[in-house]
């Protein structure tokens, strides 16, 4: 495995709530390799989240360097990190993030849309449908789907420009225990056949297990 | 390209989502846009009208001899026609005369010499070779379009009644014209008449108005010009037919310019509508804009996306206006017709003019106020980061205002207005004295928040009080959505303030107008020609009645009138005489400065000249001043003895003393006449002596002096009824505003209003408290309509119409007006609240409680 493909350097965070500072993330140095699967865990309000928001690119770290492949995205402008989010990694949420006025199949495809200007092509797409056991439903909208097909379809968004990076935030933390494993299930396949780099954020204990290395956070530290 | 996607894909499906407000928005614009387009079409079709009726007469001439007043020589004929390089010449006399009741419309007469006009107009006769002949033989023939026939059941060998001036003139129907050349003129009220018939019926025996010429293109013009000044009189002119288009925009540019103004405050409103709508729609969406940011929406994009949305709905909106715009331009072009004609020329349009250039300036408006409006929502929306996908629970809904930065911003730009008002007009047009009035409702919007967070302070308690819970919940939530309530109060603050302003400019401008009546016009009896109204100052007074009026058992003084059309440096004015002895002994003329009994005494000497205020404010000249007029006799030099009040025309008036003015253009006719009887004459009997010496053979106006006020009170109340109609659209689009804004909130409140429904409020206190709600916005508006309508017509009476037309008006409160106004906006505010409060009373509150 490469190594230095994700490498957090004295990543640092602070939030103010009024004048008080809550330190989200307090001096985090972190390396992760290509094709690693990275399982974080921790207690809520830990700092779980703001690490993931910040190595996909969606929160600025307040101090210290997040590199990408060798490029710190700490020092990206907007338009280069948007084009990050975009192209190099797929993050997947706990409660979905589905655009409710789009259906299914317009869902998955926006990232590459966005990327394209065209829709992805059809057997792209409809090998992503079928691998996911969505085929069926895609001209549905989001609020005709279960928890698990609402979660699989955010997983297809994610892959649909086929990034390096799959970034997952408790994506089972809202779903049934049988849907959940089937996203972790997903989730090692896309590691162990397609040699995605994977972070997941979780509480399950079966989500840890299936990690090769399993980080715990307390009070914005890596134990 | 991904824009188009997005816009289709996501844009079109959410104004298809949102059904009502798009609808509100797109209406909004349309109302605008509409007004935008119905004011120009009608103004440019009456002076299109207007241009084709003067190029109909005018036929092919290329150079026209002219004078202003009585008309000139004929023998001026005689001299023109033998000048080299003319190769024809015909005379001309034109009129407007008026078809005597029960007809009672206007009729332009042309009378030509049958043989000399023929290579100039082209007549077409529904005729035999007889019929030709009897139209040269019959000294009261007349020959009318077939047109006007039709509507009016005239046939051939009729009798038709005139009222040329004040004139009764019975003429035979000789011939119809096929509607073709100028019988194309005023609509088609045109008749054609022998010359020597209409010098006769003008008491114009000698006398014609115009020579019309055809000189050969192969000479040089100006060495033409040149012979033809050489043997023409002073006082009349010389004019090459391509400079007698733009007379009329010349004429009522002060009025279009107005019109255009108001025109804009419907679309202005409307803009406020569309702001509000956007911003609803990125406050709405700010987690789907988090999500489309998370996965790789730029800012730029973003940006695009949501002015995407502005143009969806400006050009849908601007496409309905256009269609609004003609509808209404026909109700519009009647009012702005009887305008223009009130106030300046006749015009009788009665088949609109689609122009292509109106309907693209007022699409473009559309789209363009759209755009605009959308840039401040549109940039919020590419500024949410990404992390918003992530924000769960309630959405931020709050956008934080910062109240002494915007009072700040608000006061600079009512200083900047300020200075704006102070500059001088451009090119005669009070430009900045409209922008000054852009400046105010824009520095006042920035204080909406400091003055609604204020008032909503102190009105807090009394809500409190008089409504319970609901009132208090109401008055927090104004406190809480105040970005929102702030754009639906600007809109309808904007609306009203416009309305207050003009309402406290025309009731000031009516009561001066009013006492200028009641001094300046101080006669007991006032005689006009039948066809006044018609014919403005060109009809006159028979000499038979102005030469007999000051011997007439009981008058005590006659205050003659008489005023010719003329120009000044090339603007219209007004030259008109008056008895100098009258105005010295009996009228009260109010000076803007001087001693009125000393400048009076130097006028009624003949030693000086006066001038009206729009006079001396348009050409900049003074009282001591000189100024050289073109006359009968030469240009002659006056010294202005004074600068008086008058409201009677725009164009500015130089008034000279009878005297000199019968001996500069041996013209003793009057327009009109006031008599001043003697003690003890009732008005009544002296009206019954005129009637019964003059009303046989002629048809004159006479009136008392009340009868007179309220006609004159009346004509100003027609002129500016086009101004309420403009304003009422204005309200009606602000009110869309309260609508769609209240509905905006209720829909983020779902919530709030679950969970206030769940532990225990009726249905009935959530749909009073929407209520209270949107009337406060109506009472906040009402009160900052106040305060913005008070500045904008200090600004519209002492710049802005100073500056067009040139009038002092002395400033009043309609205070009725204005109780009535607030009367209006609680009601229609309240009005509007009903269709969210029941909205918000039907909530299902379980749904309500799901709701992130």
């Amino acid at each position: 495995m490469e190594d230095h493909f994700i490498e957090l350097i004295n990543v640092t965070k602070i939030y103010h709530q009024g004048d008080n500072p809550v330190v989200a993330l307090d001096h985090i140095n972190l390396n992760i390799s290509k094709g690693e699967f990275v399982a974080i865990t921790g207690k809520s309000g830990c700092g779980k989240s703001t690490l993931i928001n910040i190595i996909g690119g969606l929160d600025s770290p307040g101090q210290g360097h997040v590199m990408i492949n060798g490029e710190d995205t700490s020092l990206m402008d907007d338009q280069r990190l948007t084009l990050y989010r975009r192209d190099r990694v797929g993050i997947i949420f706990q409660f979905f993030n589905l655009l409710p006025i789009l259906n299914l199949e317009e869902n998955i495809a926006l990232p590459y849309l966005l990327r394209e200007g065209s829709n992805p092509p059809t057997a792209k797409m409809e090998r992503l449908l079928h691998e996911m056991g969505l085929y069926e439903r895609r001209y549905h909208h989001p609020h005709e789907l279960s928890g698990g097909e609402m979660q699989r379809v955010a997983i297809c968004r994610a892959l649909i420009n086929d990034p390096a990076i799959i970034l997952a935030d408790e994506p089972t933390g809202n779903l049934d225990s049988v849907s959940g494993k089937q996203v972790l299930e997903i989730l090692r396949r896309l590691r162990n056949e397609q040699g995605k780099t994977i972070v997941l954020v979780t509480h399950s204990q079966e989500g840890a297990a299936m990690a090769d290395r399993v980080l715990r956070m307390h009070d914005g530290k890596l134990l | 390209m991904v824009l188009f996607h997005l816009l289709k894909n996501i844009t079109l499906r959410h104004l298809r989502l949102h059904k009502g407000r798009t609808i509100l928005s797109i209406i909004g614009i349309a109302l605008g846009v509409g007004v935008f387009v119905s004011v120009q079409m009608a103004i440019h079709t009456a002076i299109e009208s207007f241009n084709a009726t003067v190029d109909h007469v005018s036929g092919k001439a290329n150079f026209q001899i002219t004078s202003f007043g009585r008309g000139f020589s004929e023998e001026v004929y005689l001299k023109v026609k033998k000048v080299p390089g003319v190769k024809a010449a015909t005379p001309v006399i034109q009129y407007t005369s008026k078809m005597d009741e029960p007809i009672g419309e206007p009729l332009y007469l042309l009378g030509i010499d049958v043989f000399s006009d023929q290579p100039f107009r082209e007549y077409q006769f529904y005729q035999s070779e007889d019929e030709g002949l009897l139209f040269l033989k019959d000294p009261h023939s007349i020959a009318i379009t077939e047109k006007l026939a039709n509507r009016h059941g005239l046939k051939k060998g009729e009798k038709i009644t005139l009222i040329v001036g004040s004139k009764k003139v019975i003429l035979n129907i000789t011939n119809l014209l096929k509607m073709e050349g100028p019988a194309n003129s005023l609509e088609g009220n045109f008749g054609l008449i022998d010359i020597a018939s209409a010098q006769e019926a003008l008491e114009k025996v000698g006398l014609i108005d115009r020579i019309d010429l055809m000189v050969d293109k192969s000479k040089p013009i100006e060495a033409i010009e040149r012979e033809l000044r050489k043997v023409i009189p002073p006082g009349v002119e010389v004019r090459r037919s391509d400079t007698r288009s733009g007379q009329i925009e010349k004429m009522v540019s002060a009025f279009h310019l107005n019109l255009t103004a108001l025109s804009f405050i419907s679309l202005i409103v409307g803009m406020f509508l569309i702001y509000n709508a956007i911003s609803i729609s990125v406050i709405q969406r700010r987690r789907e804009i988090g999500i489309l940011r998370s996965v790789g929406l730029t800012r730029p994009q973003t940006l695009r996306l949501f002015m995407g949305e502005a143009v969806w709905i400006g050009c849908l909106g601007s496409l309905i206006g256009i269609g609004i715009g003609i509808g209404l331009a026909k109700i519009m072009l009647y009012l702005v017709s009887r305008t223009i004609t009130a106030l300046y020329i006749l015009v009788k349009a009665e088949h609109l003019l689609i122009s292509p250039t109106v309907l693209i300036a007022g699409f473009g408006m559309g789209v363009l106020a759209s755009v605009l409006s959308s840039i401040g929502p549109a940039r919020e929306a590419s500024r949410i980061a990404p992390k918003e996908a992530l924000a769960l629970g309630t959405l931020e809904t709050k956008i934080k205002i910062r109240l002494r930065h915007f009072s700040l911003i608000g006061i600079g730009f009512l200083i900047l207005s300020f200075i704006f008002a102070l500059q001088k007009p451009i090119y005669h047009r009070p430009i900045l004295g409209f922008l000054a009035a852009l400046l105010i409702l824009i520095g006042v919007s920035f204080l909406i928040p400091s003055v609604t967070t204020l008032l909503n302070r102190l009105l807090a308690p009394l809500l409190g009080f008089l409504f319970g819970s609901e009132g208090k919940l109401a008055s927090r939530y104004i406190h809480d959505s105040m970005a929102r309530t702030v754009i639906t109060i600007a809109a309808l603050m904007t609306a009203l303030s416009m309305l207050i302003s003009i309402s406290i400019m025309i009731l000031s401008f009516r009561k001066t107008v009013d006492l200028w009546v009641e001094q300046s016009i101080n006669g007991d009896v006032f005689i006009f020609p039948g066809s006044y109204s018609i014919t403005g100052y060109s009809a006159l007074l028979p000499l038979e009645v102005s030469r007999a009026l000051p011997s007439l058992p009981g008058v005590k003084a006659v205050d003659s009138f008489r005023a010719l059309e003329a120009e000044y440096q090339g603007q219209p004015a007004l030259i008109a005489s008056v008895d100098g002895e009258v105005f010295l002994n009996l009228k009260v003329i109010r000076f803007t400065r001087g001693n009125r009994q000393a400048i009076l005494q130097q006028f009624a000497a003949g030693q000086a000249i006066l001038v009206t205020e729009s006079f001396s404010i348009k050409h900049q000249v003074k009282a001591g001043d000189r100024i050289k007029l073109n006359t009968p006799k030469g240009e002659k030099d006056f010294l202005i003895a004074g600068v008086f009040y008058d409201y009677s025309s725009d164009w500015g008036m130089v008034l000279l003393e009878k005297k000199i003015f019968q001996s500069l253009w041996d013209d003793e006719t009057f327009h009109s006449a006031g008599i001043y009887l003697k003690e003890g004459v009732s008005q009544e009997t002296f009206k019954e002596t005129l009637r019964e010496r003059y009303s046989k053979p002629y048809r004159l106006f006479v009136v008392s002096h009340r009868e007179l006020r309220n006609e004159v009170l009346k004509i100003f109340d027609q002129t500016f009824a086009i101004t309420y109609a403009l304003e009422f659209i204005a309200i009606i689009v602000a009110i869309l505003g309260i609508i769609n804004s209240l509905n905006a909130l209720i829909i983020e409140r779902q919530r709030d209003i679950g969970i206030i429904r769940a532990v225990g409020a009726f249905r009935r206190q959530i749909e009073k408290t929407t209520l209270i709600e949107a009337g406060m916005i109506g009472f906040f508006s009402h009160i900052l309509g106040l305060l913005c309508g008070f500045l904008l017509s200090v600004l519209l009476i002492y710049v802005i119409n100073k500056q067009s037309f040139g009038w002092t008006i002395q400033f009043s409160i309609p205070l009725w007006s204005l109780i009535e106004s607030w009367l209006v906006v609680m009601v229609t505010s309240i009005g509007a609240g009903f269709i969210p409060a029941r909205r918000a009373a039907k909530m299902n509150v379980v749904e309500s409680l799901r709701m992130e």
